[in-house]
């Protein structure tokens, strides 16, 4: 059946016409050509000709100029827009009219690289001339690397080799630092948060080392569509970045929907379950033989999707295998073989989380369906355009949950499908990130007095001799510890250190890792952990050893861990009144321990009982923003009726905090303190679940009117009575009705007389 | 502003200490050593009226301070008689050693160039192992021959910031020599010095120096036969040298921090020792080897298989035959040596076309009662199918291995047995064909073909 039918028979079906909130049909777009720069090597455009691109599109030809004045750029179009020209025409005409000439392209993952490596050997072998390109990873084999360090003219690799393998052993890349002259940043967008604020640390080191070799490269960087793509870019390489964003490529038709589960349960607010909706949508998309790929939140949903599809699909003999599982924590052979499956076909249907949203060269697939809102404008704008990277129809679908963000979302679909994307937001600043790099450079290169590196960084060198780490001698830093600092830092995260998952048996192997924190939720003993479709339980949890022992079992539940929590205040950055309330930004500590775990059973999700954790209590300190509330905007209020409504509130504000965040739901948390020790009155508090925070905090002090307009808006329209897991959490869990309450603090707080309930 | 702390820069380094956790913290204190240094002497006693804790090296240690363009460093300078005894062996009995013995060690024609008298016994302490940029050599020993007496320098760091300095005295001093040698200096000593030299933009570099490095020879003589192949453990069982109060190697990076931070040098003096013993030796295991290798200073059994594979490797036949049957002759020759001596034996044999000679002692080997091995049974049924053509001799010796298979290494688990049973299958399968074959042959001026062969025919 072709998709064009299937679409039709969605739309017409009375069953699930009536949910799409929106139906938006694009129409193809046509290319805008330029002319090839005249710089560029005649073998170069000849050869490009020859592998049909005559001419380059209007954004690629404005790139590849600027680069080649020497300046910096930053380019900004939609999914296959042709962006790697951008960067591979400059560097190759360099190469051509140099051969000692360097370029080091960076991508965010093993994976991408070895696609770019690919793509760039096919150009390389056109051009019929003696340019080496080498990745250099992980996977590089140990006799291979002498050759790329001395020999390769392109290196491709990703920030965490860089970071580990290159930058510390800097005087066996002689070759390249001295002839450096371009270095390539691909899926910029995807350097934001803690992982771009290390990624800007290793940056902040690569220029160092460039220095001491005489090179100052130039960047070139790609992006996805972001609302701050210079600015990223600037933060990231710390220079100027020119802009390029008009994209001249050409597109093919393409569906865009949003899909609201329909209500089964006005007065409860409830709806029915995204996941069987998205479960029938892409069942029927994938039976009908349209390729398609199904975005699910977290590894939990994947392998509950997988399940699920597999299931319905499996009348065909042979056809499970045809839907993968795709997300973090599947090792890489496992990832390269689906990846390729999906190239070639065999593959129809497969669930991922975001891991396949950055551009893995997938192919152009037919159609993306999306349980729930991704978080942002952008990551979603990614995931849609997943579907329909090549000319002809293309569907792409996001299927809302119940969640106050995505209920947002659905009623207003404008926001996606207008709206600014969101800022990617680094904070290369971060105390923790930044003390990890700097140690890291000064083992690279001692340190002059003064010289600069991020905040405070000659404060912090004597503090690190203070601590033995650094010897000052003249004036100069030098590293004086027997340890290899690279080794102790991930960009992936701001946790240094990660659970293994192993798996019993006979032969046991290592099966998948974990962050800590996560480890706590769904590592601990009795655990459900889903892997490969496979459900293992958790038998042992060595939390000293950072490893967890699973065994497969098939049982008919998962499980779900609660955290108690407790927050105090450190310091206070900024504070000003906003109405009858004062809102801070600030240093903040949080102690977290798990206590209990629910067993809550597939399909229903009903409860089916409970246990107690025994882990730890840990803490971290982070930032946070909050919100003091005058005496003025709880007038009247009695004390059952005031703590439910600050409770709404809260919620209701860390739910709609992702829109304004381009952040993981699960990179900002609420607390909620009736009478704070520290303000002294209601306050709320919304803070990072990263040590040290990347500046979400800061945004939201910056935007913080919008977030409670937005916030009282999400409540305001939602059809509940007394609150609903949409808008401020379930009524049924506080007393007195903590909607009204809710809302009438926003009313308040936003000096509006209006409260509707 | 309400904070814990009223100094943000308390605050801050609360903060910095949590950031970095315990693990960048120096290992744990070391207690101070005892200066008793058996086999070298170099203290010499501070000047009068100093505060002794806070002298420097040269206060200790004799030496000079050498200028360089880029900064001064100090140079422990130190002479030896040639007749200096280090463990049971002279240091001048080295400069008999001749270049091409040292080639044939090293594995490395370019050493059969070198003057010994131009080569540099080297070994470097550093401050750490981790490898990569931040790891320093601070202490480089080296040592060479010179007008009738062994010289020894050790060129210290006296702070992280002369390295410059300490580089550019090195290189310069090295730019006179043919080639140095070593103990696992082309893992180790040799790259860091590399990525030192690189670190300090130095341009002279190493230049062309041949490089033996000793722990490769050492480990193809020694390998199955001590618990490791260390320097001390080879000193210990062939130079006659025990170490006492020797600093442990580990301890090392942390004692130099120490006196970094502290500029309290007396903790240091061990390490000189530490370094100076492992020159010393250097040049003595070199003088062993060589010794091994020509023959000389042949022990036991294991010395006479380990020299006879060298001679093999080295193509010098003869000379490993010999070695090998010196071996067999040797009372203290273990089963695993024997073992190993008589397979490499025979093959050795099969190679040098004596035939006979390998098949007599593969028969040994098969007809001892407690043989456990395939090879010789494999190697006479080749030799019967080859040679002889005895294709029953051939399947007979097929046989035994299979029963040998049986009823030793499948019962052992030994992971080839599939492997190996497959492969032997197969042979009889072969001997087989032939055997019909040479039946075919025989019975065809005779009578007709045999049904089999007719079928074969077809």
């Amino acid at each position: 059946m072709a998709l064009a039918e299937i679409l039709h028979e969605l739309r017409q079906s009375r069953e699930t016409g009536p949910n799409f909130s929106s139906w938006l049909r694009l129409p193809a777009k046509p290319a805008e050509y330029a002319a090839y720069d005249a710089r560029l090597d005649a073998r170069l455009v000849d050869a490009l000709a020859a592998r049909g691109i005559p001419k380059p599109y209007t954004h690629q030809a404005e790139a590849i100029s600027a680069a080649l004045d020497g300046e910096s750029v930053v380019v900004v179009t939609p999914t296959a827009s042709g962006k790697t020209l951008c960067y591979n025409a400059p560097v190759l005409t360099s190469v051509l009219r140099d051969p000692t000439t360097r370029a080091l392209y960076l991508f965010p993952t093993k994976a991408l690289a070895q696609d770019q490596l690919a793509e760039l050997h096919g150009l390389v072998t056109a051009l019929d001339a003696d340019i080496k390109t080498y990745t250099y990873d992980g996977d590089t084999p140990a006799d291979a690397r002498r050759a790329v360090r001395a020999a390769g003219h392109i290196v491709v690799t990703n920030p965490d080799m860089l970071h580990t393998g290159i930058l510390p052993h800097h005087t066996k890349w002689v070759k390249l630092f001295e002839n450096l002259r371009y270095v390539v940043i691909d899926e910029l967008h995807g350097y934001r948060g803690v992982f771009g604020s290390h990624v800007a640390n290793v940056i902040r080191r690569l220029r160092r080392i460039c220095r001491f070799y005489g090179s100052d490269p130039v960047f070139i960087c790609c992006s996805a569509t972001i609302a701050n793509p210079r600015e990223l870019a600037e933060r990231l390489t710390e220079q100027p970045i020119r802009l390029v964003d008009r994209s001249g490529a050409p597109r093919g038709e393409r569906v865009i929907a949003i899909y609201n589960p329909p209500v089964v349960n006005r007065e409860l607010g409830i709806r029915r379950a995204a996941m069987r909706e998205v479960r029938r949508i892409a069942g029927d998309l994938i039976k009908g033989g349209v390729q398609t790929i199904v975005f699910a939140p977290s590894r939990t949903a994947v392998e509950l999707l997988l399940t699920y599809l597999r299931e319905s699909v499996k009348q065909r003999p042979g056809e499970p295998q045809k839907v993968r599982g795709y997300r973090g924590g599947y090792l890489p052979l496992e990832r390269r073989a689906i990846e390729r499956g999906l190239r070639e076909g065999e593959v129809r249907g497969v669930v991922a989380t975001n891991a396949l949203e950055l551009g893995i060269d997938i192919g152009g697939l037919e159609a993306a369906v999306l349980l729930g809102y991704p978080g942002s404008v952008a990551s979603t704008w990614q995931q849609f355009g997943r579907a329909g990277r090549r000319n002809g129809l293309a569907f792409a679908v996001l299927v809302a949950n119940s969640s106050p963000l995505n209920q947002y979302v659905a009623a207003h679909p404008e926001y996606i499908l207008e709206g600014a994307p969101e800022a990617g937001l680094i904070n290369p600043d971060n105390f923790y990130i930044l003390v990890s790099h700097l140690k890291c450079a000064a083992f690279e290169l001692p340190f002059e007095a003064e010289e600069d590196f991020g905040a405070q960084g000659s404060f912090l060198l004597d503090a690190l001799v203070e601590e033995d780490v650094l010897h000052r001698a003249g004036d100069r830093y030098f590293w004086a510890a027997e340890t290899y600092p690279a080794e102790q830092v991930s960009l992936r995260s701001a946790f240094v250190d990660s659970f293994v998952v192993i798996e019993l048996g006979a032969k046991a192997r290592v099966i998948g890792e974990m962050d800590r924190p996560s480890a706590a939720m769904h590592l601990h003993e009795e655990a459900i952990y889903f892997h490969g479709g496979a459900q293992y339980q958790v038998e042992k949890l060595d939390w000293e050893e950072k490893k967890a022992y699973v065994r497969p079992v098939s049982v008919d539940y998962y499980t779900d861990a609660e955290l108690a929590e407790d927050l105090k205040v450190l310091e206070e950055f900024e504070e000003r009144p906003s109405g009858p309330a004062t809102v801070y930004r600030g240093e903040v500590v949080v102690s977290y321990q798990p206590t209990i775990f629910k067993k809550i059973k597939l399909y229903t999700h009903e409860n089916v009982g409970d246990g107690k954790i025994h882990l730890p209590q840990e803490d971290f300190q982070t930032t946070a923003w909050w919100l003091a509330l005058a005496p003025e905007a709880t007038a009247e209020m009695a004390g059952d009726t005031m703590q439910g409504g600050l409770w709404g509130l809260g919620n209701l504000l860390v739910n709609v905090a992702p829109v304004f965040l381009m952040c993981d739901p699960r990179d900002v948390r609420v607390s909620t303190q009736v009478k704070s020790p520290h303000t002294g009155r209601p306050t709320v508090f919304i803070y990072e679940t990263v040590p040290g925070g990347v500046g979400f905090a800061d945004r939201l002090y910056a935007i913080h009117r919008e977030l409670l307009t937005a916030a009282h808006d999400l409540a305001a329209r939602c059809t509940c009575a007394e609150g609903c897991p949409s808008c401020v959490g379930p009524g049924n869990e506080v007393a007195g009705n903590p909607k009204r309450a809710a809302l009438q603090m926003l009313a308040a707080l936003l000096g509006t007389a209006d409260v509707r309930s | 502003m309400t904070t814990h702390s009223s100094d943000p820069r308390a605050l801050l380094r609360d903060r910095l200490r949590e950031a970095l956790g315990t693990s960048t913290r120096a290992g744990a204190p070391v207690a101070p050593r005892p200066q008793a240094a058996p086999a070298i002497r170099f203290t010499r006693p501070a000047a009068d009226g100093q505060d002794e804790k806070r002298l420097g090296v040269a206060a200790h240690l004799p030496g000079f301070w050498q200028d360089t363009p880029v900064g001064r460093v100090f140079v422990v300078e130190r002479r030896f008689e040639l007749e200096h005894e280090h463990g049971a062996l002279p240091l001048g009995r080295t400069l008999d050693v001749a270049p091409a013995l040292l080639a044939r060690l090293g594995r490395d024609a370019a050493l059969a160039a070198v003057d010994l008298r131009r080569v540099a016994f080297l070994d470097t302490e550093t401050t750490g192992l981790a490898g990569g940029t931040g790891t320093v050599a601070f202490l480089i020993g080296m040592g060479h021959f010179l007008d009738g007496h062994f010289r020894l320098r050790q060129y210290f760091l006296e702070d992280l910031d002369q390295e410059e300095a300490m580089i550019r005295a090195l290189t310069d001093y090295l730019a006179d020599f043919d080639g140095v040698v070593t103990f696992n200096g082309k893992t180790f000593d040799m790259p860091l010095l590399q990525t030192r030299i690189a670190m300090t933009r130095n341009r002279r570099g190493l230049g062309n120096l041949a490089h033996l490095d000793l722990l490769h020879p050492a480990r193809r003589l020694y390998r199955d036969r001590i618990p490791s192949c260390r320097l001390q453990e080879l000193e210990r069982q062939y130079l006659g040298l025990t170490r006492v109060e020797d600093i442990p190697g580990w301890e090392i990076p942390s004692v130099y921090f120490r006196y970094v931070r502290t500029r309290r040098f007396r903790a240091l003096l061990p390490v000189f020792e530490h370094n100076a013993l492992d020159i010393l030796s250097l040049v003595t295991l070199a003088a062993h080897l060589a010794a091994v290798w020509r023959g000389d200073a042949l022990r036991d059994a294991g010395d006479y298989l380990a020299l006879g594979r060298a001679c093999e490797h080295d193509g010098t036949h003869d000379e490993a035959l010999e070695h090998y049957h010196a071996a067999l002759g040797c009372d203290d020759l273990r089963p695993v040596e024997r073992q190993e001596c008589e397979r490499r034996l025979s093959l050795l044999f099969k190679r040098l076309g004596r035939q006979d000679d390998a098949l007599t002692l593969w028969m040994r080997v098969a007809n001892r009662r407690e043989n456990r091995e395939l090879y010789p049974l494999l190697e006479i049924a080749k030799h019967h199918e080859r040679a002889t053509k005895d294709f029953a001799a051939a399947r007979a010796a097929c046989e035994r291995a299979l029963a040998l298979l049986d009823v030793y290494h499948a019962r052992m688990g030994y992971a080839r047995v599939n492997a190996d049973r497959e492969a032997i299958m197969q042979r009889i399968a072969r001997i087989d064909l032939r055997i019909v074959r040479e039946q075919e042959k025989a019975a065809k001026p005779k009578r007709k073909a045999k049904p089999v062969a007719a079928q074969e025919g077809e």
